[in-house]
């Protein structure tokens, strides 16, 4: 798995590496070096640079910015079990250049607050993070040129300058809230659209400039950078994650002649030393394996890079076409990283329909807890055609209208596994919003009144998955479409859903033999057998072949038309339950003889008379619950019992 | 010399890939060397793991033996596999902490494995009494002690076979087999001839950098890119360790 992604991230261009990422939320300052008219260095705390940022602000990120953006990132801790501040942790720089903390450790700040007798407040913790941060210089006599940098902030002179930053953005805040007031009034006494629009717009305007100046919430960050070139902060962040990639130094190799080091992988993987129940007691060796620091470095820069969302996701990782990989990424890149997986597979599906396969295919989420990797497997060949031979059709075998219209409902015909997982996979396992989530926690809330078919998500989603984007077809057999099926069609009987009904059994008919491809059994020709099975009893033609499941067909027919003959308020299918539940003929026979005496004041045709003589005649051994697709496509199907001129 | 093959299978199987463990962890598809010898050392009755820097005895012992893994009731070379979610929640076992963790495991694991069996050597002709008559001193697993693994003695099969005998144009080899080099677009690399596949089932090569051996060094896996695939395969002349078999009229490689 590693090395897969090690090659992928050293694929990607440098530029690539940094898109989608934005600064820190908070206020970044920037600090300048001087030399005074003593010839001492000082650090200039009138003349300085310094901006706001937050997510919610719209439009361009301004230059300061975005050099501040760079600036952080090669001053940045791995994780904060990593940073120098430990074990408080609150300092999340790691670079004698910069220091940044959130707002809450400041005097007034919850953390603050919290600390008070218990731990040492981040002003006393300055000294120290400065003297393991000057550790990082090559050249130790580099840590006296910027010492002046540490006096900054152990002398608390950084205090006066948040002091000025703060008075400044306040007098700006009230000039920007009065206005705001005042147009807001203009807006409510404003009756011209143009007009209006016009001072919406300006609200918005004002709005934004706010952002820029608004207090700091305690989650904001302040960050202090000292003006230094780039490169000084690349050097000693090196040093720093040289030191700090692998999970551990404690098992690191002697560098090689290369100056490459061996270690522990720090990516996804946590040291087992804390868990001795993790700790092989007796193997001959102590870890399980080693990376290089290059290699850590790669794996570090992809876990930067998963959160900018620049990355697909499920993403396809190939293993031994670049040329494919840079496609994936310019397509996505393309669509200003809106496309799926699915938008991506059909666009190179039509250019190279010969190179689909051979990678991993990845699915992460970016969690509360960072990022998670949820799947990661091998594709050996993508199936983009749901079928070599010919596209699957769906009948519409129970005579159902348009949603919304009075003609037959058209099925469109299934050419790929897209339209196959939303045609036909998605109606089993989707929850009340209509959607299926393939990776996320069970959540029963989100399948009210759908309790098998949560079952049947709960089960199969991971096969769908593997089935869908996979292409891993042994995932789903007979027993499991069959299962799905009616899971689906007995909480719509529930929920008195007769529509979804009939529709899942068209898809189950029409899709039998697609799932059972060894039985070559045709159930649409079965189906048409069981109503000519019907007709020939009203017929009174001689029956020959008759089968449990042609009796099953007959007597769901009968159950319909007795239930027809209701008059109660409660037309619910939850009549067909006493039905269902029978396993065996003697009590299905004996549920529907009960129902037909309560009706039997009521008139019944010639048909029906002929067909439940039969049913009530009928005997079998067969556990009637096997029987279910059956009984229920008799209910279901268009009723062959009334007589021909009568409505009932 | 005997060349024979079982079928080794389990209900699930987890061989532990041992780049991650935080969030999931994950399991190679195909059973490795080093889990083989570990199988083969469970039904000889060998000494697994005793003590830190000392080779396990079942290693030690069987370390020479050629093994060839042939996956069956694949699909496509992979295996299905389901997420299983563990929490510990022992004291003793985590210095006080919960442990959670997801491990994705195989689900019904079948794979066919070839041994080359010298009968001279006492151990070696063990194993072949063992596994012909589907017996086991130690049982065997599959990854974890959980997944127990077990064979049939009606899969036992001895084959005919020659190791002499130089593959010439495109051949089927039932194992999976290591590649050095680029199997497409080097028409020196053993490659796979895209016009010759088992008509059964679709057309596929399946790729897994897998444990070939341990790094005595290092002492950890030593990793080798490995091959499985229905098509034919040309300028299988540079593959190393190919044995003909004539029963099963192709070629398999043991490592």
């Amino acid at each position: 798995m590693i090395n897969e992604l090690i090659n992928f991230t050293a694929n990607l261009d440098e530029e690539f590496k940094n898109l989608g990422s934005t600064p820190k939320e908070g206020l970044h300052i920037r600090m300048k070096l001087f030399i005074s008219e003593s010839g001492e260095v000082k650090i200039d705390t009138f003349d300085f640079e310094y901006e706001q940022y937050s997510k919610k602000q719209k439009g361009e990120i301004s230059n300061f910015l975005i050099q501040c953006k760079l600036l952080h990132q090669n001053a940045w801790c791995i994780d904060t079990n990593k940073c120098l501040d430990v074990p408080t942790k609150a300092i999340h720089t790691c670079s004698p250049f910069a220091l940044a903390f959130k707002r809450e450790h400041l005097e007034g700040g919850t953390k603050f607050k919290e600390n008070i007798g218990k731990k040492k407040q981040i002003y006393e913790r300055f000294e120290e993070y400065f003297n393991k941060a000057f550790d990082l210089f090559e050249n130790k006599e580099d840590a006296e040129k910027y010492v002046i940098f540490k006096h900054f902030f152990t002398q608390n002179t950084f205090s006066f300058v948040l002091q000025k930053i703060e008075e400044n953005y306040k007098a700006k805040r009230i000039q920007f809230e009065e206005d705001l007031a005042q147009i807001k009034e203009k807006l409510k006494s404003s009756t011209d659209k143009t007009g209006k629009a016009e001072l919406k717009n300006q609200v918005a305007t004002i709005e934004q400039e706010l952002l820029k100046v608004k207090p700091l919430d305690d989650s904001d960050y302040i960050l202090f950078y000292l003006d230094v070139p780039l490169e000084l902060y690349q050097q000693v962040h090196k040093k720093y994650l040289d030191d700090k990639l692998f999970n551990t130094a404690l098992y690191n190799t002697e560098p090689n002649q290369e100056g490459v080091i061996f270690g522990t992988s720090n990516f996804m993987n946590g040291f087992n030393s804390n868990m001795p129940f993790l700790m092989h007691q007796t193997a001959t060796f102590d870890i399980s394996g080693r990376i290089s620091n290059l290699d850590a470095k790669l794996l570090y820069e992809l876990k930067n890079i998963l959160p900018n969302k620049t990355l697909p996701n499920p993403l396809p990782v190939f293993i031994y076409k670049e040329e494919m990989q840079q496609k994936v990424i310019g397509i996505f890149k393309e669509s200003g990283f809106k496309f799926g997986y699915k938008e991506i597979i059909q666009n190179l599906v039509e250019d190279h329909p010969d190179d689909m396969g051979n990678y991993y295919l990845l699915f992460w989420q970016n969690t509360k807890d960072g990022i998670v990797f949820r799947d990661f497997d091998f594709v050996s060949t993508f199936e983009y055609l749901v079928s070599r031979e010919k596209p699957l059709v769906i009948l519409n075998l129970f005579d159902i209208k348009e949603k919304g219209g009075k003609d037959n409902k058209h099925y469109p015909v299934i050419h790929n596994i897209f339209d196959f997982e939303q045609q036909v996979m998605k109606p089993f396992i989707q929850n009340k919003y209509l959607r299926v989530d393939y990776f996320g926690d069970l959540n029963k809330d989100d399948y009210a009144k759908l309790d098998l078919t949560f079952s049947s998500f709960s089960r199969y989603r991971k096969a769908i998955y593997d089935y869908v984007y996979k292409s891993q077809r042994n995932t789903i057999d007979g027993h499991i479409f069959d299962e799905m099926v009616f899971n689906a069609i007995t909480d719509d009987i529930k929920d008195n859903n007769g529509y979804s009904i009939r529709e899942k059994l068209n898809i189950w008919y029409s899709l039998y033999e697609y799932f059972n491809p060894k039985n070559k059994i045709n159930m649409v020709n079965k189906l048409k057998d069981y109503q000519d099975f019907v007709a020939a009893i009203i017929a009174d033609e001689a029956l020959s072949d008759i089968t449990d499941e042609k009796f099953a067909f007959a007597a769901g027919q009968v159950i319909n038309y007795i239930q027809s003959k209701s008059k109660s308020a409660d037309n619910s299918y939850n009549l067909l339950e006493p039905y269902l539940q029978q396993s065996k003929c003697t009590e299905f026979k004996r549920a529907i003889a009960n129902d037909f005496g309560r009706y039997k004041h009521e008139n019944f045709s010639k048909n029906f008379e002929k067909v439940a003589a039969f049913v009530l005649s009928y005997e079998t051994s067969a556990n009637l619950k096997h029987l279910l697709p059956q009984i229920l496509s008799g209910v279901f199907s268009k009723n062959q019992l009334f007589s021909t001129n009568s409505s009932k | 010399m005997k060349l024979i093959s079982f079928d080794l299978k389990a209900d699930f199987a987890f061989f532990r890939i041992p780049d991650t463990n935080a969030t999931i962890n994950l399991s190679y598809n195909i059973i490795h060397r080093p889990a083989v010898l570990g199988v083969l050392g469970a039904i000889v009755g060998l000494d697994g793991y005793k003590e830190k820097g000392k080779l396990p005895q079942y290693y030690e012992v069987l370390e020479d033996v050629r093994i060839g893994v042939e996956p069956l009731n694949h699909d496509k070379g992979n295996y299905t596999k389901t997420n299983i979610k563990y929490s510990n929640t022992v004291g003793y076992a985590n210095k006080g902490t919960n442990f959670l963790t997801e491990e994705l495991t195989l689900v019904k694991p079948e794979y066919r494995i070839y041994l080359l069996l010298d009968e001279d050597n006492g151990y070696q002709k063990q194993l072949l009494d063992n596994i012909r008559d589907g017996c086991a001193e130690f049982i065997p697993y599959l990854g974890k002690n959980e997944f127990t693994a077990w064979w049939s003695t009606n899969s036992y099969k001895e084959y005919h076979f020659s190791d002499e005998k130089e593959p010439i144009g495109s051949i089927k080899i039932k194992t999976i087999f290591q590649k050095d080099m680029a199997l497409k677009n080097n028409v020196e690399a053993p490659f796979p001839d895209l016009l010759n596949f088992d008509n059964a089932e679709s057309p596929f090569i399946y790729f897994e950098r897998l444990p070939k051996d341990f790094d005595l060094s290092l002492m950890q896996y030593d990793l080798g890119e490995f091959a499985f695939s229905n098509y034919q395969i040309k300028n299988a002349q540079t593959l190393e360790n190919l044995f003909f078999v004539e029963e099963l009229d192709a070629y398999v490689q043991l490592f």
